[in-house]
């Protein structure tokens, strides 16, 4: 399946129009699901499906020299479609870029990683966070939730919400890097 | 490895919220120009996608209602088309022969509302088209008298967008539209019709509008949309 794709993609880059078409077939109800998820609404998310579709059919050239698996790279086409669109609508009233300096203080997890064999490193990692700091990151990919969004959730101020997350971000880079 | 590349810890940490998706628009639109240029920055993001990627594993497949893959199908494939001409789709007679009838009402109500005025019959040939569209509110009559050679046209709806023209094609038969000109702003307009053209001037022609650049299609076809045609019928 992932070779198919993979292939159906450089068909794609070749402007092979009964590639696209089975392309989609293979892949729009994933990323339909992806997309409606974050952006919780059906209409937008048709408009957004389909503008992700033209991407996929312009930019299929550039995907041979990226290093994501097929279905990986039009997830992630997908997801950042979706977060431009939702993120443009609700444009967030406060500026909460004041510059947190998050590295002095970033932690050291002091868990051992937990070395289970299955399951993906993703999800090992997060099991490392905190269960609440591990529930903001999985709410921010999946749901597409903002920082507002998060610290209404977490009911933190949203400064909090999001040194938390950062901090968050570090621990899993360190696990993510082992 | 994208992995060993290193960038500032700041960078480092939007590319990790852009990843995310928590960066909040302005933040995320500046970055995103940032990524275009920035190598580094870029292949962290990248790294950061190919992390969070597998946490989209959980969400179910949700089928997509068939019109999305309709409409893109005819948004991305339609290029050809283009090229081969909108004068040349099935649809595009089908509307006409759908439309003829009620143009001759629609003129002959027009004279009658004395919007145009009657043709003046020299002896010569009357033939009356009413153009219009689904795209467009444009409107337009016309009406030709083969004695004077000349098309007399009357806009009785809609405006060119600031720096585009409309401009007057025939399409006699199967052949390729002909250029009449871009259309001046005045409401009413007349037209010589070249020597060539006015056999063309028959019931077989059909008279279209495009939304053209500024002093029309460069190439000698229409380039751009098509916005109201209607066929030429004899009086």
């Amino acid at each position: 399946m992932s070779d198919d794709i993979g292939n159906l993609i450089s068909q794609c880059a070749l402007k092979n129009r009964a590639a696209f078409t089975q392309l989609y077939s293979l892949t729009s109800a994933k990323l339909f699901g992806v997309v409606l998820r974050i952006l919780n609404n059906r209409a937008e998310a048709e408009d957004a499906l389909q503008e992700i579709y033209v991407k996929i059919w312009n930019n299929a050239d550039k995907f041979a020299v990226n290093q994501y698996s097929p279905m990986s790279w039009l997830v992630v086409v997908a997801r950042n479609h979706a977060i431009d669109v939702i993120r443009a609508r609700k444009p967030i009233a406060v500026d909460i870029d004041d510059a947190f300096d998050v590295s002095d203080d970033s932690k050291t997890p002091e868990q051992e990683a937990i070395n289970t064999s299955e399951g993906k490193r993703i999800d090992r990692c997060l099991q490392e966070l905190d269960e609440q700091k591990a529930l903001a990151v999985r709410g921010a990919y999946v749901e597409g939730y903002s920082y507002d969004e998060l610290a209404e959730r977490f009911s933190v101020p949203i400064n909090t919400m999001r040194t938390w997350l950062r901090r968050s971000l570090i621990s899993l880079r360190e696990c993510l890097e082992q | 490895m994208s992995s060993q590349v290193t960038i500032d810890e700041k960078d480092e940490m939007l590319a990790a919220e852009y990843a995310l998706g928590t960066l909040p628009h302005g933040e995320r639109v500046s970055l995103e120009k940032r990524i275009v240029t920035e190598a580094d920055l870029r292949s962290r993001v990248a790294w950061w996608n190919s992390q969070f990627v597998t946490l989209a594993d959980e969400v179910e497949p949700v089928e997509a209602p068939a019109s999305v893959l309709r409409k893109l199908e005819s948004r991305l494939f339609t290029s050809t088309s283009t090229e081969a001409g909108w004068w040349r789709s099935l649809g595009f007679w089908r509307g006409l022969s759908v439309a003829s009838l009620a143009g001759l009402i629609v003129v002959g109500g027009l004279y009658a509302n004395n919007v145009i005025s009657p043709p003046q019959r020299d002896g010569g040939n009357v033939f009356v088209a009413q153009m219009s569209g689904e795209n467009s509110d444009l409107r337009l009559v016309a009406y030709y008298d083969d004695s004077a050679k000349k098309l007399r046209l009357k806009r009785t709806a809609g405006e060119a967008a600031e720096n585009r023209d409309f401009e007057l094609w025939i399409i006699a038969g199967t052949q390729d539209p002909v250029s009449l000109g871009v259309l001046p702003t005045d409401a009413i307009y007349e037209v010589d019709v070249p020597e060539e053209l006015q056999a063309a001037m028959s019931s077989e022609a059909v008279l279209a509008i495009t939304d053209e650049p500024d002093g029309g299609s460069a190439t000698g076809k229409p380039t751009g949309a098509l916005l109201a045609a209607g066929p030429v019928q004899q009086i």
